[in-house]
């Protein structure tokens, strides 16, 4: 079904681009010289406001609907009434301060009713209010500038993958669902960014913890959902106070740009470590745990006339790798260890290790097509490798993930529309993802399309979500 | 020998007053190309955009633009409306035509400045009506000149009507590159501005037209401080109009390297 919509919208939409011999026969045919063209009165236009007036507020109100056709039931899958506010207060001509919130209220959970959610559920998507980009930012000198706050740090060139991108955490409660754009989670930090001829060297020290936004137990995106069926999974605790530490060197040149990349930081996702097992209620305990690992990578970026090809890879260290033997090492654990008067055994008996540390290798290739009317094409594939790979783990020793993303736009910039395909080389899973936004008025904006998710097999990292496919709608207002 | 003497300072002051008599269109064309447009600008663009129902759209934009000898950098502060607020967009042109041009775009909602190919000027410029070439200005050296006619009358100016076909041997690469199969400007004897031009397109028989309006000398600059563009169906229907509104320019006032930059980008204005 997919392929044939892919089809339909290139025949449909897209338009031509070639050129015949005939295009240009009859150049010499003279030139009509009525350059008559009537345009109705223009209604009064604000002359143009001052930017440097002392405050600045703004923001968006938008309205998300999501209907999931697959659902045996709850197919209302979201009705969220967002609203972002920003105030931006100049501290002269070279300081200001931003100020941006974010807050959300579902109403979809009380359409579907509350006590079919649980607690952990709701408390994770009915509502949210949130400081987000709040910083004052300035020029300390000609060449050196500070953001000390609440902010996001995009750094790297994949579309889709976290190689050198790491100041960060992600929302991913919505697989799929999420833009990207909304799917960085702010931290606090301090950046600095020096300007050292051609290039731009920028230091980062994060100050603040904040893991992945993750599903909740119970929710229809929990990923975790599988090993619940095995074990309790507790919340982990805020991992030992330390100043994560990023670093960029940014060269751009003629055509295209380098950037090498380091990093000092906790892994903003999960690691499940042991915690316990009650030998009386043969139960396992996991706890969730943050662990820092280091990397280094690069990226780079080279134009060539309506291409744009991309490369960026990174190496980790101390990356925390699940294991899948679990239940072997803890049958043979009990046979070896002499039980505990409780038999509650704790994590001080190394009774199971969860997790292995290792190395890893990421590696991106993109590419990128503009050179189509007002559409671009983009093509990346990425992967990883486990060097020091041992075949108890739960991860495959290469993994990879290809992206194909098709924009276009169209009615001079009003209509957008935006097809993504990902294709998950480990697990044999699909997802596609089209949206289309058109603008009725400056102000106002429509959206509509849908996210599917296609798993081949039951083994496929997809299969959990498999009913999860939605038709979306959004409305929104800018002011 | 007087006589000789006579004839020799006739063909001299003829000679010498050439240029102003006797200019060629390809040479009207170099020199409308070359008008000065100081070191440095800094400018207040208000765009309109008018559908064929005559509804508007609004963007406001800061620029500031330098030249670096024949090369120059440009950057772009969007203003308004709300939802593309603090984009900005960083280009750096060169003369010389082996090099690429370098673009960046900054989207606030990513957060993240993102190197963009400009392969593909015949794209609209923001969806206005003016394409990135229209923006940037044609390559001169591509097309073939002729006089139309020789005196023609634009807001009371008198004007020079030129037409321009693409060159025969480039012509397939000239109308692929720039979608435009042959135009006609307008352009004014007394300061060498093109103030009107009519363009037609490979695309659908569509024609556009622009005009150039309110023009002004702004710190010695000849100026055009509105300038319009409509497209036109095959009927000669209007179906879409950009206005450009030029606010507050300055010339030559100091532009500080430190604008043209990535991280000048995120920062904004």
């Amino acid at each position: 079904m997919i392929k044939w919509f892919c089809l339909f919208y290139l025949v449909a939409f897209l338009p031509t681009g070639f050129v015949s011999a005939q295009d240009f026969a009859d150049l010499d045919t003279g030139f009509d010289l009525n350059t008559a063209v009537e345009i109705q009165p223009l209604e009064e236009v604000d002359v143009f406001a001052s930017s440097s007036s002392l405050g600045q507020f703004y923001g968006f109100v938008r309205e998300e609907w999501g209907y999931a056709p697959q659902k045996k039931s709850k197919n209302w899958a979201k009705h969220r009434t967002i609203l972002n506010l920003t105030y931006d207060i100049a501290l002269g001509a070279d300081w200001k301060i931003r100020l941006n919130g974010n807050a959300f209220y579902d109403f979809a959970y009380s359409y579907n009713g509350k006590e079919n959610y649980t607690p952990e559920t709701l408390k994770t998507y009915e509502s949210e209010v949130e400081a987000r980009d709040t910083f004052i930012e300035g020029a300390v000198s000609s060449w050196l500038n500070v953001r000390a706050g609440r902010q996001i740090i995009a750094w790297g060139q994949s579309e889709v993958s976290q190689l050198n991108d790491l100041a960060n955490p992600r929302d991913l409660r919505e697989l799929g669902v999420i833009d990207i754009e909304d799917a960085r989670v702010q931290v606090t930090a301090v950046k600095w960014a020096a300007l050292l001829g051609g290039s731009e060297f920028n230091l980062v020290t994060i100050h603040e913890f904040r893991p992945d936004k993750t599903p909740s137990a119970g929710s229809e995106f929990d990923f975790l959902a599988p090993l619940r069926a095995q074990a309790n999974i507790l919340d982990a605790p805020k991992p030992d106070p330390k100043i994560e530490l990023l670093a960029r060197w940014f060269i751009p040149y003629n055509g295209g740009d380098l950037a090498f990349y380091y990093g000092d930081v906790y892994q903003d996702q999960a690691t499940l470590a042991f915690h316990s097992f009650d030998a009386k209620t043969q139960s396992l305990t996991l706890e969730s745990n943050y662990l820092p690992i280091q990397s280094m990578g690069f990226a780079a970026n080279q134009v060539w006339g309506a291409w744009l090809f991309r490369l960026e890879a990174a190496k980790k260290k101390g990356v925390p790798i699940q294991r899948s033997d679990l239940q072997t090492q803890l049958a043979q654990g009990l046979k070896t260890t002499p039980p505990p008067a409780d038999l509650v055994y704790g994590a001080d008996l190394g009774l199971v290790e969860s997790y292995a540390l290792k190395e890893q290798v990421q590696l991106a290739l993109g590419v990128e097509y503009s050179g189509y009317n007002d559409v671009t094409f983009s093509f990346e594939i990425s992967g990883d490798q486990i060097l020091d790979y041992q075949e108890n783990l739960k991860t495959k020793k290469f993994n990879g993930i290809s992206t194909f993303i098709l924009s276009h736009q169209a009615f001079n910039d009003n209509l957008t529309t935006r097809f993504l395909w990902f294709h998950f080389t480990d697990s044999n899973g699909e997802l596609y993802r089209l949206s289309s936004d058109y603008s009725i008025m400056d102000a106002v904006s429509l959206g509509g399309g849908f996210v599917y998710y296609q798993p081949i097999n039951e083994q496929s990292l997809l299969y959990p979500f498999k009913d999860n496919s939605r038709l979306n709608l959004t409305g929104k207002y800018s002011f | 020998m007087k006589s000789k003497f006579l004839f020799f300072l006739l063909a001299l002051a003829l000679w010498g007053l050439s240029p102003l008599y006797a200019l060629t269109p390809t040479e009207i064309i170099h020199k409308a190309d070359k008008l000065d447009d100081g070191e440095t600008s800094i400018s207040e663009m208000t765009m309109i955009l008018i559908d064929s129902r005559g509804q508007q759209r609004v963007r406001k934009i800061k620029g500031y633009r330098k030249d670096y000898g024949e090369d120059s950098k440009s950057i772009s502060f969007f203003l308004s409306p709300a939802d593309v607020r603090n984009t900005a967009f960083l280009s750096y042109e060169y003369d010389d035509v082996s090099k690429e041009d370098d673009n960046w775009l900054y989207l606030p909602a990513l957060r993240k400045v993102k190197r963009i190919a400009s392969g593909n000027k015949k794209d609209s410029f923001m969806g206005t009506d003016f394409t990135y070439h229209d923006m940037n200005g044609l390559e001169v050296e591509e097309w073939a000149y002729s006089m139309v006619k020789e005196s023609d009358t634009v807001n009371g100016k008198d004007c020079w009507v030129i037409g321009a076909v693409p060159r025969k041997e480039i012509a397939k690469a000239v109308i692929k590159d720039t979608s435009y199969v042959k135009r006609v400007v307008w352009v004014r004897k007394d300061n060498f501005m093109a103030v009107q031009a009519k363009i037609w397109m490979k695309k659908a028989g569509k024609t556009k037209i622009m005009k150039a309006s309110k023009i002004e000398r702004i710190q010695g600059i000849w100026t055009a401080r509105q300038v319009e563009m409509s497209t036109l169906d095959r009927r000669g229907r209007r179906s879409h109009s950009t206005i450009l509104r030029f606010d507050n320019l300055q010339y030559n006032k100091g532009v500080g390297d430190d604008m043209f930059n990535t991280q000048r980008m995120e920062r904004g204005l």
